[in-house]
């Protein structure tokens, strides 16, 4: 039986296939066209080869603003969503009859339609009419033209991204609060440790690789953002494409303006910062793993 | 001392159960906000100070949504595009994490380590060229299209197969012995064994296909192929200010997926929390 | 501090873990809770740490009832059974731990930390994370991160179990050391009746969550309370047999064992242990049907009346299988229980 056989490939063709066609094969070729300029068909030829798409894509106000946005969105949503996902996490787990309750409540979000609750924000975010402004107005906050204006399209967006991402940190965090072993608490307690310290002597540090996981995966998603954009802005990057971020910019390139060279250098760019954050996340944990 | 310490836990739990309750209402809030929105009349929408509930509800919305735009085909198309690909993606996961797991093969491990780097390849990057080789393939506007392309998950795969690996090996030994196939023994033993892993990888797929957005809109043109998602998104500029109906045609793309939730959470909230500590 | 233990219970639903227990310990004193697992011992312990809240009963620090302080309150050391040392901070941030809690300054805590550390023997390693320890070492760790603030009483969970045999008996020395050192009331739980032996100055004996004696481990051993007190002390175990008393006449089956005895007609429960028998010309014939070598003595499986016997001789005799040998039983060294189990005399 040890004797190895190609039998193994018949069974990973129908995989394999589909990875090499819709993978492989356009990231390659995502690769080479960031270097091409258009297909003339005059000339039958490129335009030209080389780094022009890049010097494009930097030259872009519009590619400067979404990497400032997607930014601003990484430093903004990640560590408030870590935070009060941690906080929320550790309140749960000290429950015990309504844990169940309360996990199910929080991780909604994360199974539902960004595209059919961004609307649901839309409508909550509404100058005139809208939930939020109501409530602002009930502390005697005037009406915030949240989707309207560019300086508030940015933090519009934030609320509802935090919204959405707390659900899954959330799962993770009670994941691993699972696995700190109950004795270490018992030793806190008899140590009579006070509640703070607890939390950030034993419980922080001992989370401390799903916090490094919930923050990579955070940013990388956060780096990806379009839907949550599309949906809260009815299609747009927000009012003056003020919030326009990288993936919206790359779709906007290729899609609107048939800039696939443009586009493409964008996308490697954008596959670059992501490699980026996967390597510091194997790096740490990795290293977790050796310890 | 102990009286005053009482006093303390006391005020801690209440201090606790009010950053959760609230907590809870500013998650939940948007989803009792998309309900009531849909059943209320237009005037008690625009209503100051608004209501959570409307005085009657308004069940017509649906009806008006339903007939407004064609939801039932979006709905019926969204169901075999979703049904489609967790079918194809249960087969291609289950054969090639057999493969990865028991199977002994010439370049074994650089093909598992070429499926893993894929991982890292954002999706986003990919769409480009895959949208011109659905062109070239003429396929656009098809379920094809919206299928074939997300059938296989190097995700599951990776997932599944350390599922696989830890079936002891002396089963497989042993069916071996027994003169078992290696396909009878991956259906009659594997399969079986870790059915709570494959079921939870397909409540997952079924999510996310369910909730696609932006593959199917650019593969599709008419309306007869439209999904769901993409529905929604057009109604939206179609019905401009009819809120109370778009409110109605977001639940529908909501609720199947919350009422599948809320039956199923412990394997979505295991299948989700078992890929997220893959590390 | 003397330790009282009143009416002390415990139930999980109709499951009475701990069962109305009296208990005085003296100060200073090493007492070992010993029992089968399931007994009650861990539970008791916890309810002296303040972890487990009784159901029922009381429990004093010398004069002070302490059964409704919270256990950061109790000035108790507890070491858990899996030492429950915080794994991301070095040994020294283990035992300054409880001290910083308690205000106190980090240069003092840490002089403290080293002082206590050196009583149990690992100041140098204050630097190194319990990952990079041996299980012993850790053990110590947490033995010291129990003993630095200065507990009034220290209490040990199967401290010895997750060690392997050799260090066991190192280790279970080296905590009679540091508790003679320190002087602390010390009470360690165990299902092990030769370490609870070793080093206890008492031990309580407990079964489906009774106590069935609290003695001298000599006394105990010698003078056992029941016959699940007699079973559970001594390897190799005590031998049970079936005997019938008739005019003071202590027979198993044709085998007369003990004349003159004191004790109403009847049949009994006796228990005899392997190594009160001793060789006597004049003795009970034993044939040997099996012998095994076990170093210093020499284990010999016999039978007497309908019941197999053990008996333990010195490793130099010469005995092989199918021999016969002439024993009798040492004089008080037949225990006879009655009808509940109880014992009622030695002959």
């Amino acid at each position: 039986m040890d004797k190895k056989s190609f039998k193994g490939y018949l069974y990973l063709l129908p995989s394999i296939i589909i990875m090499l066609a819709f993978t492989i094969y356009p990231l390659i070729r995502a690769i080479i066209m960031s270097f091409l300029g258009d297909y003339s068909i005059i000339n039958h030829g490129y335009t030209s080869i080389g780094f022009e798409n890049y010097k494009a894509l930097f030259a872009d106000p519009d590619f400067a603003l979404s990497l400032r946005n997607t930014t601003i969105y990484v430093i903004c949503v990640v560590p408030a969503s870590i935070i009060l996902s941690l906080i929320i996490a550790v309140l749960i787990n000290s429950c015990t009859k309504t844990k169940a309750f309360f996990q199910t409540v929080y991780f909604l979000p994360y199974v539902t339609s960004v595209i059919a609750i961004g609307i649901v924000w839309r409508w909550m975010f509404n100058s005139n009419y809208g939930l939020i402004n109501y409530f602002l107005g009930l502390f005697g906050i005037d009406p915030i033209p949240w989707l309207n204006r560019p300086e508030y399209a940015m933090p519009a967006l934030i609320i509802f991204a935090i919204w959405k991402s707390m659900a899954f940190n959330i799962l993770i965090f009670l994941a691993g609060l699972q696995t700190i072993p109950e004795d270490l608490y018992r030793a806190a307690r008899i140590d009579s440790t006070p509640k703070l310290r607890v939390f950030t002597r034993i419980t922080v540090p001992q989370l401390a690789p799903m916090i490094v996981y919930s923050s990579v995966i955070g940013m990388i998603g956060a780096f990806k953002v379009y839907n949550e954009v599309f949906s809260l802005f009815q299609g747009k990057a927000g009012p003056a494409n003020k919030a326009m971020t990288i993936v919206y910019f790359i779709y906007d390139k290729f899609y609107n303006s048939y800039k696939y060279g443009v586009a493409a250098a964008g996308s490697v760019v954008l596959f670059i910062i992501i490699l980026v954050m996967t390597q510091i996340q194997l790096r740490v944990t990795g290293e977790k793993k050796k310890k | 001392m102990s009286q005053k310490r009482k006093v303390g836990n006391v005020i801690a739990t209440i201090l606790k159960y009010a950053v959760l309750i609230f907590g809870a209402i500013f998650t939940i809030l948007p989803f009792v906000w998309m309900i009531s929105s849909s059943l209320k009349t237009p005037s008690e929408l625009v209503q100051i100070p608004p209501s959570l509930f409307p005085e009657t509800p308004q069940w017509v919305n649906y009806q008006e949504a339903w007939k407004a735009a064609p939801f039932a085909r979006y709905f019926v198309n969204t169901l075999i595009v979703t049904l489609c690909t967790t079918c194809g993606v249960l087969v291609t996961t289950v054969l090639s994490a057999f493969a990865f797991s028991r199977l002994n093969f010439p370049g074994k491990k650089t093909v598992f380590s070429l499926f893993l780097a894929t991982l890292m390849i954002p999706g986003e990057m990919l769409i480009i060229t895959n949208y011109e080789t659905i062109i070239n393939l003429h396929w656009i506007d098809s379920y094809k299209a919206m299928i074939i392309p997300w059938i296989s998950s190097a995700f599951y795969i990776y997932l599944l197969t350390r599922f696989f690996m830890q079936v002891p090996e002396s089963l497989y030994l042993a069916a071996k012995v027994d003169k078992c196939s290696d396909f009878k023994y991956m259906i009659k033993i594997m399969v079986p064994m870790n059915k709570q892993a494959i079921f939870s990888i397909a409540i997952l797929n079924i999510i996310s296909s369910w909730n696609a957005f932006l593959w199917p809109l650019l593969v599709t043109n008419s309306q007869e192929m439209r999904v769901l998602s993409n529905g929604l998104v057009r109604f939206q500029t179609e019905a401009g200010s009819s809120t109370e109906l778009i409110m109605a045609a977001s639940c529908m793309l909501v609720m199947p997926i919350i009422i599948i939730y809320l039956f199923l959470r412990k394997y979505i909230i295991e299948g989700v929390t078992r890929s997220g500590l893959k590390g | 501090m003397d330790i009282r233990i009143e009416n002390l219970t415990k139930t999980y639903g109709s499951l009475n873990a701990v069962d109305h227990m009296n208990l005085r310990i003296n100060d200073g004193e090493l007492v070992g809770l010993l029992g089968p697992s399931g007994c009650g011992k861990s539970t008791t312990l916890f309810m002296l740490s303040g972890l487990t809240t009784p159901t029922e009963g009381k429990i004093f620090f010398g004069d002070k009832d302490v059964t409704s302080i919270p256990p950061e309150d109790r000035e108790i050391g507890l070491v858990f059974q899996n030492y429950a040392l915080y794994p991301h901070m070095t040994v020294e941030d283990n035992i300054t731990f409880p001290l910083i809690n308690r205000g106190v300054k980090k240069a003092q805590a840490k002089e403290e930390a080293f002082e206590i550390a050196k009583v149990v023997k690992i100041e140098q390693y204050m630097n190194r994370k319990p990952s990079e320890l041996s299980g012993g070492q850790q053990q110590r760790v947490a033995i010291a991160r129990a003993l630095v603030k200065k507990p009034q009483v220290l209490l040990l969970d199967e401290p010895l179990s997750n060690l392997d045999a050799k260090l066991r008996v190192a280790t279970r020395e080296e905590i009679r050391r540091i508790q003679q050192e320190v002087k602390i009331t010390t009470i360690f739980v165990t299902h092990d009746q030769e370490e609870a032996m070793s080093i206890s100055d008492r031990i309580a004996v407990m079964k489906e969550g009774v106590l069935q004696q609290y003695e001298v481990p000599q006394t105990m051993y010698l003078n056992p309370a029941n016959e699940f007190v007699a079973n559970f002390l001594g390897t190799p175990e005590i031998n049970n047999i079936e005997v019938e008393v008739k005019d003071g006449v202590i027979s198993a089956g044709d085998v007369v064992l003990r004349r003159g005895a004191n004790l109403a007609d009847g049949h009994y429960h006796a228990g005899i242990r392997p190594e009160s028998f001793f060789v006597d010309e004049n003795g009970i014939s034993f044939e040997v049907n099996n012998l095994r070598m076990t170093g210093r003595d020499l284990l010999l499986f016999t039978n007497l009346g309908q019941s197999v016997v053990r008996v333990l001789v010195h490793s130099y005799m010469q005995v092989s299988e199918g021999d016969t040998i002439k024993a009798s039983v040492r004089e008080g060294h037949i225990l006879v229980f009655d009808s509940s189990e109880k014992l009622i005399g030695r002959f």
